[in-house]
């Protein structure tokens, strides 16, 4: 493997007695489309957030132990804002849209991070939101949105910030069945731009379609790491995540 | 960011440009040859004109309602007496350094107190003014203490209304200028969702630092220019809540948030204001109240965001009519 572009180092986070991520290891090699699974529960955006810079409830951004590195270069801790401008995108689980502004002003801020002149920056949105398929939305405000629109406007909000690693937390939850389709086929094309992508996600199908590579947690910890086929035949997972439906399978 | 700020003003549409022009003609024009009373009641608009504006940045703008805002309003006032009074410093020097030392103060409370958000940041502010002025109101041998500070008048109402039209009319401008810039989106930005805009790489600590600055510095400059006038002043008046209530009614009346608004709010305000006091003497400030109450019962988003609904909604019926024909 090349040199890894992110790497989690023994990474654990408690909750008072509850401990949400329990010495979590992994590398992710550039160009990557990795899926983080796991049940309810089982830590992964608490390990989204340690990962992301994103403050944890408690106030605190830091994990309890170990180390995360992008590229190389230790950035345990650092705030969200110096990790996108180091080229780490996140979107959150439940939409986290700038309400009060247009489709086209959320993308243009997120270009803003690249670009001194915010004139730039719209002519940047403009062809990020062509780049989704929501040019036809750019002057609408996001709350007359749909769901799926909303989603597809976070991703391109963060794409807008040109990173080399996007983290996305769940995307895919609450669409229907023709919108992760959809989802899954803009993940690709991300991916197939040479960014590196990882998804946090409930739904199976995507994940199973989409990634070469998934690692399950579970209470915690790393319970599986490996392609989809081997993951889905590991009985840990098949015990902690999956069910007797497809062990009968 | 500069060259942002020069396309916005290149961009401006005509009308515009002629009622800057008009505004920056009559200020100068009425500063010459206005009755002191009218110069002396247009000062006053212009510097709830400069507050407004201010506040706006820090509280409409990036969404940070203060309730102490007229902290930097007094501290403007105090620097410039004190500096002229103890330092013998002429004083426009006085005059800009006091709209500095009042940013550098603000840069000072910035860190602690934008750590605080909504009600708790509105009411850390409140007590940062009564502080200040329990402060000034002690350090008796610096600022004359409870019974005030007094200068020789330096500046005549002509002058300070000429001084107080110009602050007024190009802070707006600038407000204006700055709209489409990196600065004022990313504090938008901040207003509607700071998490967000947090992950998007925008440095929000930073940001709301360079808000707050930007806000205090303008107030400290109107403090100055109002003592050079008044040659007067006491910590009652410097640090009045008063005030603040005033700017936050005349900001909402206008439209908070928006460029015009704290420019029509005062105006409006004061005109009702003198005119049922003139009328109406002894029952002027609750009809003052009946006002707004009915402002708020009816245009709750104040007159600029209604004039604009107006304005969008004859246009599209307008459309609508020519699609007919």
């Amino acid at each position: 493997m090349s040199s890894p572009i992110l790497s989690v180092h023994d990474l654990s986070r408690r909750f008072g007695g509850v401990i949400a991520n329990d010495r979590v290891s992994f590398d992710v090699a550039p160009g990557e489309l990795l899926s983080i699974i796991g049940p309810n529960g089982a830590g992964k955006s608490t390990l989204f957030k340690s990962i992301s810079g994103v403050q944890q409830p408690g106030g605190r951004r830091t994990p309890d132990s170990g180390r995360v590195l992008l590229e190389g270069r230790d950035i345990t801790g650092l705030p969200a804002h110096r990790l996108c401008r180091l080229g780490l995108a996140l979107v959150f689980q439940e939409t986290e849209p700038l309400g009060g502004m247009t489709a086209l002003q959320n993308v243009a801020i997120g270009a803003l991070v690249r670009v001194e002149s915010y004139h730039e920056a719209l002519d940047q949105g403009r062809v990020t939101l062509e780049r989704v398929g929501l040019s036809h939305r750019a002057g609408d405000l996001v709350a007359d949105l749909t769901l799926a629109e909303r989603k597809r406007l976070e991703v391109a909000r963060a794409l807008a910030t040109e990173p080399k690693l996007l983290l996305l937390d769940e995307t895919m939850a609450g669409l229907t069945l023709t919108e992760v389709q959809q989802a899954v086929a803009l993940v690709r094309s991300i991916n197939g731009t040479g960014i590196t992508v990882i998804l946090i996600e409930h739904v199976l199908e995507a994940v199973m379609a989409v990634s070469a590579r998934i690692i399950v947690l579970d209470r915690g910890r790393t319970i599986a790491d490996g392609t989809p086929s081997v993951v889905v035949r590991d009985k840990a997972v098949i015990e902690a995540y999956l069910g007797s439906a497809l062990t009968d399978a | 960011m500069l060259r942002d700020i020069a396309r916005n003003l290149a961009d401006l549409a005509w009308p515009w440009r002629i009622a800057i022009g008009a505004a920056l003609l009559f200020v100068v024009l009425y500063a010459m040859i206005g009755a002191p009373y009218y110069q002396s009641l247009l000062m006053s608009i212009c510097m709830y004109v400069v507050l407004c504006s201010s506040w706006n940045v820090i509280s409409g703008i990036t969404g940070y309602v203060s309730f102490g805002h007229v902290v930097f309003w007094g501290l403007g006032a105090y620097t410039t007496a004190i500096l002229i009074v103890k330092l013998q410093l002429p004083w426009p020097l006085a005059l800009v350094l006091s709209g500095i030392g009042t940013a550098a103060f603000a840069a000072l409370i910035s860190y602690p107190i934008l750590k605080l958000s909504g009600v708790y940041f509105a009411i850390a502010m409140l007590a940062l003014a009564e502080a200040v002025q329990v402060l000034v109101s002690y350090s008796r041998g610096l600022t004359g203490g409870g019974g005030g500070i007094y200068l020789r008048p330096l500046v005549g109402t002509d002058l300070a209304f000429l001084l107080m039209g110009l602050l007024a009319l190009g802070l707006v401008v600038l407000v204006y200028a700055l709209q489409s810039t990196k600065l004022v989106q990313s504090l938008y930005a901040i207003s509607n969702n700071e998490l967000a805009s947090e992950s998007i790489g925008i440095p929000t600590t930073r940001r709301k630092a360079q808000a707050l600055i930007f806000s205090a510095f303008f107030p400290g400059l109107a403090g100055g220019i109002y003592i050079l006038n008044t040659a007067f002043i006491d910590p009652k008046t410097a640090f009045d809540i008063g005030i603040t209530l005033n700017i936050i009614l005349m900001t909402v009346f206008g439209g908070i948030g928006t460029v015009l608004g704290p420019v029509i709010g005062p105006f409006v305000f004061m005109a009702l204001s003198e005119t049922l006091w003139a009328q109406f003497p002894f029952v002027h400030r609750a009809l003052l109240g009946v006002a707004i109450v009915l402002l708020v019962l009816f245009l709750p988003r104040g007159i600029m965001p209604a004039l604009r609904m107006a304005a969008a909604r004859l246009s599209s019926r307008r459309s609508v009519g020519m699609n007919a024909q």
